[in-house]
C-alpha cells in the first residue's frame, strides 16, 4: 500500500465514508470544570420542558465553607422520596469529619456512576436517574432512583386460561423479569440488555436459561436485534417484523405472549425472550407453527380430553381455510360430489339468490370480516347493537330476503367460528380462506389443490430465526410427536422438544412409581 | 427462484383445470328418468327438482304432491339427443349426475335390442353406475308423476325403498352396475325388479311387485312377488326379511319366521349332456309370530323348521320351474357356477346351447331351517298352566 499513497487514500476515504453512512457521527461533549457552563450545556440539550428539574444547591464542606451543585432530573420518573431522603438531606447537612467532603460517600444511594459524557449523560437522566454535578469537577454523577407510573398486575384478556395463573406482563420490563424470576429461582436465568432506536432509546431485554438455550441462536437473536436501527420502537409487534427471518410471509415467525407462565415454560425449552420496555407483550423466539394449535391449559388436564382438543383445532384449521372453497368447488364444478339428499335444499336455497355462487360467498365473507373487525374496535357498550345488527340482519333477514342462500351462510360462519378455535392465528386463516376461495372459484378443486400444495411448500420453507417452522412434521421429529398433534400423558414427556435447540434434553429425572400395583 | 416458482406456478393453472364451472341455478338436476318406446323413437320422461320451494309454487304440476318435481317429456332417436333437446323446454341444462332412477317402460323392455339404447349410460361419465333401473307395465310418466307419501320427489322415495332389504326379501335390488356386470357375464341374463301403480287407502302409489326376467337384452317375463323371494334366496340376496308358514293349514295355525340369514350353496355336476345340480340352503331366523296355542317347546321348533323347510323348498321349486320351463332363462347363476367348475366344457359346447341344458338340468334343492330364537315369550296366551312368576318375592309368603 505504501507504493500507492493515493490508492490507499482513497481507500481510507470510502472506508469512513462508508462507515459514516452506517453510523451518523455523533460529536461526543464532555463535561467541564465550570458549573454554569455545564448547565448551559445540559440546558441545550434539554430544552426547557416543564419536566426538566434544574436544582442549585450550595453544599455545606468541612473546612471549605459551601460548594455549588445542580441537581438534575425529570419530573414524574424518580423517586422524589428517595432523592430527598438519600440524596439532598444528606447533602445539605453539615458533614462532621473530612471524610463528609467526598460527596459519594454522604448520598445514601448504592446505585450510582461517574459519567463524563454529556450525551450519555442525558440520556440515563431521561431513562430517571438524577445527575449531579459539582462546581470544580467535569465528572457527573448519576444517581439511579427511578420509579415510573406501572400498571398493576392483570390477567391478559386475550390469553385467559382456566387453571392457568392469573397474572399477566405489564408494560414495565422490571416488573416483567420480576413475574419471571418469581417462576425460575436459578441463576441459569440470564437477561441482557439491548437499547433500540436512536430517538427512543427502548430497552430490550433478552431473557433464557443459560444451561439450557443454544448458543449459536442465542448470538442470532441478539445480533440481529442490535442490528436494527430505527428512530423509535414502539411496540412488540414492529420489532417482531423488524428481526424475522421471513418478512414477507403471513405467517409470524415470532411468537409472543402475555403470560408469564407460559413464557416461563418456554424459557425451560430453551427459547428466548425478548422484553421490550412499554409493552405487555413479549415475544418468544422460535416459534413453531404447531404452537398456534397448543395452549397453556393442555398442559393442565388429561392427557385425553387434551389429544382431542387438539386434532379438533388441526381440523378447525383446515375446516376454517378450505370450506368455502370445498363448498363452491362441489356447488360449480362438481355437483356430483354433493350427496343426492342434500341437493334438494341446496337447488331451492340457491334459486333465491340473485347473486353467482362466487360473489354470494364473497360478500358474505366479507360482511362477516367487516362484523368480526367492528367486534373487536367497539367499546363494548356499543357491542350488543352490532351483534344484534350481525346476527338479525345478516343472519336472518338477509337469508329471508333472499339475498343469502342459508346454506352459504352456514358454510361461511362454520369456517368462521372454526377460526375462533385457533385464535393465534385467525388473521392467517382470514387470508388463507379467501385466497383458496379465489383459487377454488376459479379452478375447482384442481385450483384448490394447487393453492393448498403451494401453500404447504411455503410453510415448509419458513423459518424461525433458522429453526424449521414446521417442526416437527417438517423436518421430522418423531420423538416430538408426543406433543404434536396429540398430548402423551406428560410422565411418558421425558425430554425437550428437539424442534427447539437446546442444550440440555432430560427434563424429568425420576418420577414416583404409580399405577396402582405393588 | 421466486420468478421461477411463480413461473411455475401460473403454468401449472394453464395446463389444466376444471373448466366445466356451472352455477346451480343455471343446471336442471335430473333425479329420476323414465324411458319408453313409441314406434321408433325413445319417449323420455324426466323428473328434476323444483328449484323454488313449495310455499312459493303454486299448485303443483301433477307429479309430486308437494309440487316440488318437474316433469318433463320429450320423443328424442337418442339419449343424448333428447337430453340436450330437453333444454328448449326447461330453459336450463339438464345435468344427470345425480339420476339415481331408470324407469324403463315395459315396451321398451320387450324390444328386442333395448340395451343399445342405453349405451350412453355407460359412455358418459356424467352418469353413476350406482343408480337404479326398475320396468314398469305403465308409462313411467305415471309412475314419476305419482304423488309421494313423505319424500320431495317420486325418484328419491323409489330409492329409499331400496335400503330397506335388511327387513323385506320381497323385492330384488339391481344397480346399474351388477345389471351390466350380469348382461356381460358367461349367460347374457339380468333381472330387474318391477314398480307398478296401486290403489291403497285411496291414493295411488308405487309398489314394488316382482320381478322381470330379461334373457339375451330383451324382457322376457316376470316373476310374482312369491318368486322373487325364492329367487333372492336362491341368489343369497337375503339379508333379512319374513316368512309364515301354516303349521296346520285345517285350523288356521301358522307362524311367522323372521329371517336373519340364509345361505345357499349351488354345486352343478355334469354327467355326460345331462346336469345335475344340487342347491344346499340354510335359512337362520327366529320366531316372529306365532298364531297358534302351541307353546314353544323342543318338539315344537323342530315342526316349525320342518315345515318352514317344505315352505322355502316349494317356494325356491316354484321360481326354478318357472325358470326353466316357462322362461327357459337361466337368472339363478347356474350358467356361472357352471362355468365356473367346468371352464372347458363351458367353452366346447355348454355356451352354445346352455338353454337346453338349463331347461333339463335336474336341479334338486335341499332346505334347512334353523330357528334359533323364540322371542320374548314361550307361549301365544298361557292361561291354563298359570302360576306365580318364579321371581315373585311375595310368593313364598302364605296366602298370597
Amino acid at each position: 500500500m505504501r507504493g500507492y499513497p493515493n490508492v490507499y487514500r482513497v481507500l481510507q476515504r470510502l472506508k469512513r465514508n462508508r462507515n459514516d453512512q452506517q453510523k451518523p457521527a455523533k460529536p461526543s461533549i464532555s463535561f467541564t470544570i465550570s458549573l454554569d457552563e455545564n448547565k448551559n450545556i445540559l440546558k441545550q440539550q434539554l430544552g426547557d420542558s416543564p419536566d426538566v428539574m434544574f436544582r442549585t444547591m450550595s453544599i455545606p464542606m468541612v473546612n471549605r465553607g459551601t460548594q455549588a451543585a445542580l441537581l438534575l432530573s425529570i419530573d414524574g420518573i424518580i423517586d422524589d422520596e428517595a432523592i430527598r431522603e438519600h440524596v439532598i438531606e444528606p447533602l445539605l447537612k453539615k458533614p462532621e469529619d473530612s471524610q463528609g467532603n467526598r460527596l459519594k460517600e454522604r448520598i445514601t444511594i448504592n446505585e450510582w456512576k461517574e459519567e463524563e459524557n454529556v450525551y450519555q449523560a442525558v440520556e440515563q437522566v431521561l431513562k430517571g436517574n438524577t445527575l449531579l454535578l459539582t462546581e470544580g469537577s467535569n465528572k457527573a454523577l448519576l444517581i439511579n432512583a427511578s420509579k415510573f407510573e406501572v400498571r398493576s398486575i392483570d390477567e391478559p384478556q386475550a390469553e385467559q386460561a382456566i387453571r392457568g395463573a392469573r397474572d399477566g406482563f405489564v408494560e414495565s420490563t422490571a416488573v416483567n423479569i420480576s413475574l419471571l424470576r418469581q417462576r425460575i429461582s436459578h441463576p441459569s436465568l440470564r437477561f441482557q440488555t439491548i437499547v433500540v432506536g436512536e430517538i427512543s432509546r427502548t430497552t430490550i431485554t433478552l431473557a433464557y436459561m443459560n444451561d439450557i438455550v443454544d448458543t449459536q441462536l442465542l448470538n442470532r437473536v441478539r445480533e440481529r436485534i442490535k442490528e436494527v436501527k430505527v428512530d423509535s420502537l414502539k411496540s412488540s409487534g414492529e420489532l417482531e417484523q423488524y428481526i424475522e427471518d421471513h418478512p414477507y410471509t403471513m405467517f409470524p415467525t415470532i411468537g409472543n405472549t402475555a403470560r408469564p407462565d407460559k413464557a416461563a415454560a418456554l424459557l425451560m425449552e430453551g427459547r428466548i425472550l425478548v422484553l421490550i420496555n412499554g409493552t405487555p407483550i413479549c415475544l418468544f423466539i422460535p416459534h413453531l407453527f404447531i404452537e398456534n394449535m397448543q395452549n397453556v391449559e393442555d398442559y393442565n388436564s388429561r392427557p385425553y380430553y387434551v389429544s382431542f382438543i387438539r386434532l379438533l383445532r388441526f381440523l378447525s384449521f383446515i375446516i376454517s381455510t378450505t370450506f368455502p372453497a370445498i363448498y363452491i368447488a362441489a356447488l360449480n364444478f362438481h355437483k356430483e360430489t354433493i350427496p343426492s339428499d342434500m341437493i334438494v335444499p341446496i337447488v331451492q336455497a340457491r334459486e333465491l339468490v340473485p347473486f353467482p355462487l362466487a360473489m354470494e360467498v364473497i360478500l358474505s365473507i366479507i360482511m362477516f370480516e367487516v362484523v368480526r373487525e367492528a367486534g373487536i374496535r367497539l367499546p363494548q357498550q356499543v357491542g350488543s347493537a352490532l351483534s344484534i345488527v350481525g346476527a338479525l340482519i345478516l343472519g336472518e333477514v338477509a337469508v329471508s330476503a333472499g339475498l343469502f342462500g342459508a346454506p352459504t351462510v352456514i358454510v361461511v360462519s362454520i369456517a368462521y367460528i372454526a377460526s375462533f378455535v385457533i385464535n393465534p392465528i385467525a388473521d392467517v386463516t382470514a387470508l388463507l380462506r379467501v385466497f383458496f376461495f379465489a383459487a377454488s372459484s376459479l379452478f375447482g378443486a384442481y385450483g384448490l389443490f394447487v393453492a393448498m400444495l403451494g401453500l404447504l411448500t411455503h410453510m415448509v420453507s419458513l423459518t424461525s430465526v433458522g429453526v424449521p417452522y414446521m417442526a416437527p412434521f417438517a423436518p421430522v421429529y418423531f420423538r416430538d410427536w408426543e406433543d404434536a398433534l396429540i398430548r402423551l400423558p406428560l410422565r411418558w414427556i421425558k425430554h425437550r422438544p428437539r424442534s427447539v435447540p437446546h442444550r440440555r434434553d432430560e427434563k424429568i429425572t425420576a418420577l414416583p412409581k404409580t399405577g396402582g400395583k405393588e | 427462484m421466486k420468478k421461477k416458482l411463480i413461473i411455475m406456478t401460473s403454468c401449472l393453472f394453464l395446463l389444466t383445470a376444471c373448466w366445466n364451472n356451472q352455477e346451480i341455478d343455471d343446471s336442471l338436476f335430473v333425479l329420476g328418468v323414465g324411458l319408453n318406446k313409441e314406434e321408433d323413437k325413445i319417449v323420455m320422461t324426466t323428473e328434476s327438482i323444483k328449484p323454488t320451494s313449495t310455499e312459493s309454487s303454486g299448485a303443483p304440476q301433477g307429479g309430486g304432491d308437494g309440487g316440488s318435481n318437474v316433469i318433463l317429456q320429450k320423443e328424442a332417436d337418442t339419449l343424448l339427443n333428447g337430453a340436450r333437446e330437453f333444454i328448449r323446454y326447461a330453459k336450463r341444462r339438464l345435468y344427470f349426475a345425480h339420476t339415481r332412477t331408470w324407469i324403463l317402460g315395459e315396451e321398451l323392455a320387450r324390444d328386442d335390442h333395448f340395451m343399445q339404447h342405453l349405451d350412453i349410460l355407460r359412455r358418459n361419465e356424467m352418469l353413476r353406475l350406482n343408480s337404479y333401473f326398475f320396468i314398469t307395465p305403465h308409462d313411467p310418466l305415471d309412475i314419476l308423476n305419482t304423488a309421494t307419501l313423505y319424500s320431495d320427489l317420486s325418484s328419491l322415495e323409489i330409492i329409499s325403498a331400496l335400503d330397506q332389504t335388511e327387513f323385506i326379501a320381497e323385492y330384488t335390488v339391481v344397480k346399474m352396475r351388477e345389471f351390466y356386470k350380469q348382461m356381460e357375464g358367461p349367460v347374457h341374463n339380468a333381472y330387474l325388479p318391477i314398480i307398478t301403480l296401486k290403489e291403497n287407502a285411496g291414493q295411488n302409489i308405487t309398489s314394488l311387485e316382482g320381478t322381470a326376467v330379461i334373457k339375451n337384452d330383451k324382457m322376457v317375463g316376470a316373476l310374482n312377488i312369491h318368486q322373487t323371494v325364492g329367487l333372492n334366496i336362491l341368489l343369497d340376496n337375503v339379508n333379512g326379511g319374513s316368512i309364515t308358514v301354516p303349521i296346520q293349514e285345517e285350523e288356521g295355525e301358522k307362524a311367522s319366521i323372521n329371517i336373519k340369514s340364509t345361505k345357499a350353496t349351488m354345486t352343478p355336476t355334469l354327467e355326460g349332456k345331462q346336469l345335475k345340480v344340487n342347491i344346499d340352503t340354510t335359512i337362520r331366523g327366529i320366531v316372529g309370530d306365532n298364531i297358534s296355542g302351541h307353546r314353544i317347546t323342543r318338539d315344537f321348533t323342530k315342526r316349525i323348521e320342518d315345515k318352514t323347510a317344505q315352505h322355502m323348498k316349494k317356494t325356491m321349486e316354484s321360481v326354478i320351474t318357472v325358470l326353466q320351463d316357462e322362461l327357459k332363462t337361466d337368472i339363478m347363476n347356474l350358467g356361472l357356477e357352471t362355468y365356473r367348475k367346468y371352464p372347458e366344457e363351458w367353452n366346447s359346447h355348454l355356451k352354445n346351447n346352455w338353454e337346453d341344458v338349463f331347461a333339463n338340468a335336474d336341479v334338486n334343492v335341499q332346505v334347512h331351517a334353523d330357528i334359533s330364537h323364540r322371542g320374548l315369550i314361550n307361549d301365544n296366551v298361557d292361561r291354563e298352566n298359570q302360576r306365580r312368576p318364579f321371581n315373585n318375592p311375595y310368593h313364598l309368603l302364605p296366602g298370597i
